[in-house]
């Protein structure tokens, strides 16, 4: 199926028309990701990457909060027939704080849209607890990475190996960055997250997100597996580079997560 | 050497294990500082892997472990000496299906675990003790992942029951969090409901999980449309159950 620019643009479309039959309980809607940023890749772009923002006594009573369910079931059913890679959108009580890992996207207004209801980018805060997580989470998925290690020296790679290195590192190059920043305490807008992190730790090479970056752009991403393998190798060293230099900032400033007070000095 | 009834296990894991760890050492024994492994409540545990601080070429080391074919299902964490603390900080939240172990690790690794070669590092690790933002963090994670990944997903998929095995599990993880404010951190699936009932006794939470209970039990041989409505009225018990044990942290 030739997928186009179009076939986003119907997708938001209908998804905005099931949103409308739940006007009276949602106060907002917010894309981010590419739809939003306005460099959607036709076949390579996933969506629907939004946030529906519900006005507040939603979830508290059983009958709102199921029909509004059952349309958002509805639309998902649509949403994935419509051959764009779809994965469902977020939805919560606009009188909650978010999830912190999502705020560099939804802050930024070069990275987020408002698409329904009333602007309230100004407003969205992460919690404490949930900015606290994202200050370390980190360091359990350096350990998580760690697994891809096997496919560095394996003889050959199948496709399904080339594919799982292919969503790792995309997965790495979104979030590596973001992780690496909450570490410190630094929370960017999604466009200048890795600017913001040359900046706070010049002396790591950033060149493989600029690769992956190419690499998904390519119109054979396979093709040479062994080109692939490398990749993963040079964005295991960053991840590690990465690691080493946080941990040195860490130690010098002292003012991270209590993961400080355990670091032998 | 391996020391079998360390490992505490039977028959083929057990093999699997010792085989692993005998490869590991073998390889390894001049970079190792420690090899330990863990039992978990959710899961088979796994092996904390620790090298010295002035191995050169780590990455490599971690990719030399991996080659030594883990046992499947068994989590791998590859640390210096000096990043064992990272083992007590949270772990990422990835659904369906990947269980975080972050939560019981130090403590099961601590009074559970094994040391099987070098020193024993157990004390070196810190166990975390800030539950409350703990609990915080999995009820954030619960909205921000079972909602779109789980409840929307699995409904649109029509996997009625599906979703509900896997709220089935996720209340058993969300009870051991609250459970650990409480000091209790020796579990089993099994064991949790009754545990849960006992420390949050006329707690709206406690009447959220019998009426799931009551779903579940009488979905035996149903028809899809019963099935349809159950998955529906658990979404909405599982948000209730995230609303109320919010407000109890409060």
């Amino acid at each position: 199926m030739n997928i186009t620019l179009e076939d986003y643009d119907n997708a938001l479309q209908g998804f905005l028309e099931d949103v409308e039959t739940m006007k009276d309980d949602v106060d907002s809607v917010l894309l981010f990701g590419s739809m939003a940023r306005g460099d959607v890749k036709p076949g390579r772009s996933d969506m629907m990457d939004a946030f529906i923002f519900f006005k507040p006594g939603v979830f508290r009573d059983r009958q709102r909060y199921l029909r509004n369910l059952e349309v958002m079931v509805g639309s998902c059913e649509r949403l994935s027939l419509s051959g764009v890679y779809f994965h469902p959108f977020l939805y919560c009580d606009n009188s909650d704080l978010i999830s912190a890992l999502f705020l560099p996207p939804l802050l930024s207004e070069r990275a987020s849209r408002l698409v329904f209801g009333k602007e309230m980018r100004h407003t969205i805060d992460g919690s404490p607890a949930s900015r606290a997580y994202a200050g370390r989470v980190f360091f359990s998925t350096r350990r998580a990475a760690h697994k891809m290690t096997y496919l560095l020296r394996k003889p050959q790679l199948t496709e399904a190996e080339c594919e799982a290195i292919f969503e790792e590192l995309q997965d790495a190059k979104k979030y590596l960055p973001l992780m690496a920043c909450m570490a410190m305490d630094i929370w960017p807008g999604e466009p200048d997250l890795i600017p913001e992190l040359k900046k706070a730790l010049p002396m790591v090479n950033t060149t493989v997100l600029e690769n992956v970056k190419l690499l998904r752009d390519q119109p054979e991403r396979f093709t040479d597996p062994e080109s692939l393998r490398q990749l993963l190798r040079d964005m295991l060293t960053f991840l590690e580079e990465l690691h080493d230099e946080l941990l040195s900032k860490i130690k010098e400033s002292g003012n991270l997560p209590e993961a400080s007070k355990y670091i032998p000095h | 050497m391996v020391n079998e009834e360390k490992l505490n296990l039977t028959n083929r894991a057990t093999t699997e294990k010792i085989r692993f760890t005998a490869k590991v050492i073998a390889r390894f024994r001049n970079e190792l500082e420690s090899l330990m492994y863990y039992p978990h409540p959710f899961t088979t545990g796994g092996f904390v892997i620790v090298f010295k601080d002035e191995v050169e070429k780590f990455l490599d080391c971690v990719t030399g472990i991996f080659e030594c074919a883990p046992p499947q299902g068994l989590s791998i964490h590859c640390v210096r000496r000096s990043e064992l603390f990272e083992l007590a900080l949270p772990g990422k939240y990835i659904m369906p299906g990947i269980v975080d172990e972050q939560k019981h690790l130090a403590l099961y690794l601590k009074h559970k675990g094994s040391l099987l070669y070098g020193l024993d590092l157990r004390e070196e690790i810190p166990v975390p003790n800030n539950y409350g933002v703990m609990l915080d963090n999995h009820l954030d994670a619960m909205t921000s992942q079972v909602r779109p990944h789980v409840l929307l997903k699995w409904l649109a998929r029509k996997e009625y029951l599906l979703l509900i095995d896997e709220i089935d599990n996720q209340f058993h993880y969300l009870m051991a969090t609250a459970l650990l404010a409480h000091g209790v951190w020796d579990i089993t699936m099994q064991s949790l409901p009754h545990l849960f009932a006992q420390y949050f006794e006329n707690q709206p939470v406690t009447e959220i999980w019998s009426s799931f209970n009551s779903i579940r039990k009488e979905l035996d041989n149903k028809d899809d449309a019963v099935c349809r409505a159950a998955a529906f009225e658990t979404a909405w018990l599982f948000e209730s159950f995230l609303r109320e044990l919010r407000e109890y942290t409060r």
